[in-house]
């Protein structure tokens, strides 16, 4: 039985054989066929009697060397019949039919079947056939030279399925493939009951620019709203760092204009940390950022965040509260996501949600176990609020961005800084020394803790001009 | 017209009429305790290059509301300090913020501290909840 690596001997045969030296006769170069093709093949060819009436060396060549692989394929494939045999490998070419039947083996070429196989005119068509084990088409591929494979996300997903292919080994074919994010993504959605814990290695590897392609795929992001759970919904949208631009009419007239959009993640922890230098230093230190943190999004995600968020603790006023919010953070979850709605607020809302992660909780949580609010001030600190913004203006006013937000909270906190000093405020809003503030409130005004918890209620009442009072 | 250059613009009708809703939602009475009346904007919004304008006015007349939408953020901001310089030279006390692409100019026709403290209530529910 001849060996395929034999036939390699023989791609211009007749150079080959004249290579060999001395006149080419027939017997000798029945001989030599022999060697470099196999006995069975020539025997059959020498014993018809229309072969040995011909004189065209190269057409008896070329004859042999068909007649050769189709023993071959004959005994690779003894189940298969002889016209379809000769078909296939006519439809395919002999070597690539050869290199199919290696990497399938003979039982999944039988599973094919003869319609199957003269169907087959490209990788992609293989790719189709559920039956065929993704992984070994994967290799067929590679025989082929036909790599990547076009649309592979699209079969592997077909055979998810039916061949049983588990997240991981999805996952790693894809890798194996170079499967864009966009494409992993859509099939881990469609095909698996996948968690953004299992998809954040993938997300977090990819580009940015990959990223995008998916937050803005309105197709692919709509699927996973529908087959996510809405926690995981909401947890791939910033993981995906999603970030949608305001609605602008005149692009042209605001080309180059900076402060027509909100900002970026990344771009509010450069201003924060180059504003406000060592004062977030530990927080900083502690690993609080912005960057992966915020989302900023359309109308609809907006809304159905903040219900998650909100409707707990505002209740029936959820939905009149609801067009009065420009951002919020996941406040009463384990993960305090920050979402912006893209139209709303200004250049500066990043800023101030972003002051909110790099705050320590213990002042907001003081405040807001002692004076919990009510109505549409449920949930809100009005004196956290000051100062977030206080923080938040020390950021954007530099920058040239102009903020109206807080108005009242803002000046009380402003107030307040004056009493105690800046880096005290500092001190207790971002590394949770309130105490420490209290106790310079007390030293440096003359005043009580009395005093102090007056001024507090004062300011978390929106009582403003009390509250002046105390400080 | 923008910059001197004349620019083909598509001038989405529903995102008008959102934002416009958004601004009355912004200055509900059920979250400022302030009631206000419908009146003519001012200045007009096409005095501003807005494409939208909405005024308001507090029912003793005390506090005037104008509320305009812009195409962008910037041309919104742009207008915050030339019409609060413009209002300001006329002895008001004037109060501009931005939410998105819309800008509040608020006016307090006497120097009360009630009128200043409605005024300021005004904007800083118009600035939205962040």
């Amino acid at each position: 039985v001849p060996q395929p690596g034999r036939r390699g001997t023989t791609q211009t045969p007749i150079a080959d054989l004249v290579s060999l030296g001395g006149p080419v006769s027939l017997a000798t170069t029945v001989q030599r066929l022999q060697r470099a093709y196999g006995n069975q093949a020539v025997q059959r060819l020498v014993a018809a009697p229309r072969m040995l009436q011909r004189d065209d060396l190269s057409t008896f060549v070329a004859s042999l060397a068909e007649a050769s692989d189709m023993a071959m394929l004959g005994v690779m494939l003894p189940r298969l019949d002889a016209a379809t045999r000769t078909e296939v490998a006519k439809q395919l070419g002999v070597s690539r039919f050869k290199d199919l039947i290696f990497s399938l083996g003979e039982d999944t070429v039988m599973q094919i079947g003869r319609d199957g196989l003269l169907a087959l005119s490209s990788i992609e068509d293989l790719a189709r056939l559920t039956i065929v084990p993704i992984g070994k088409t994967l290799d067929v591929a590679r025989r082929w030279k036909a790599l990547p494979i076009p649309n592979f996300a699209d079969h592997l997903g077909a055979a998810v399925g039916p061949q049983g292919i588990d997240f991981p080994t999805a996952m790693r074919l894809c890798n194996e493939e170079r499967v864009s994010l966009k494409e992993r993504l859509r099939l881990a959605i469609q095909r698996f009951p996948v968690t953004v814990d299992q998809l954040r290695p993938h997300i977090d590897s990819a580009p940015q620019v990959e990223r995008e392609a998916v937050s803005n795929d309105s197709a692919l992001m709509g699927l996973a709203k529908s087959n996510l759970s809405q926690d995981e919904y909401l947890a791939l949208l910033p993981a995906l760092r999603t970030y949608k631009p305001a609605t602008t009419i005149i692009k042209e007239a605001t080309a180059g204009s900076k402060w027509i959009s909100h900002m970026r993640g990344d771009e509010a922890d450069v201003y924060i940390r180059a504003q406000l230098g060592g004062l977030v230093k530990d927080a900083v230190r502690a690993g609080r950022k912005v960057e992966g943190e915020v989302s900023v999004v359309d109308d609809a995600d907006f809304e159905v965040a903040f219900r998650r968020q909100w409707t707990p603790i505002l209740g029936a006023s959820t939905t009149a509260t609801l067009p009065r919010v420009n951002a919020f953070v996941d406040v009463s979850l384990p993960k305090r996501h920050i979402w912006v709605h893209k139209d709303r607020g200004n250049a500066g809302t990043v800023v101030h949600e972003g002051m909110h992660k790099y705050a320590d909780p213990t002042l907001r949580n003081e405040l807001m176990r002692k004076y919990p609010g009510a109505g549409p001030d449920a949930g809100i600190s009005q004196l956290d609020e000051g100062i977030t913004e206080y923080f938040t203006r020390e950021v954007t006013n530099p920058l040239g961005i102009v903020r109206g937000n807080y108005a009242e909270p803002f000046k009380i906190a402003a107030a307040l800084a004056g009493a105690v000093g800046k880096t005290v405020l500092a001190s207790a809003y971002f590394d949770g020394q309130f105490d420490g503030l209290k106790a310079v409130y007390m030293s440096a005004k003359g005043k009580t803790m009395t005093d102090w918890e007056s001024f507090a209620k004062a300011a978390e009442g929106k009582q403003w001009s009390t509250a002046r009072t105390y400080l | 017209v923008v910059d001197g250059q004349d620019l083909p613009v598509t001038i989405d009708a529903s995102w008008i009429a959102s934002e416009r809703q958004r601004a009355v939602s912004l200055l509900d009475p059920l979250f400022t305790g302030v009631e206000l009346a419908p009146m003519a904007a001012d200045p007009p919004g096409d005095e501003v290059g807005a494409l939208a304008d909405l005024g308001l006015a507090t029912l003793d007349g005390a506090v005037r509301v104008s509320v305009y939408l812009f195409s962008d953020w910037e041309r919104g901001q742009l207008q915050s300090g030339l019409l609060e310089a413009q209002l300001g030279s006329q002895g008001c006390e004037v109060h501009t913020v931005t939410n998105g692409a819309l800008l509040f100019v608020g006016v307090a026709r006497d120097g009360t501290d009630a009128t200043r403290d409605t005024l300021a209530n005004l904007a800083s529910a118009f600035a939205g909840w962040e």
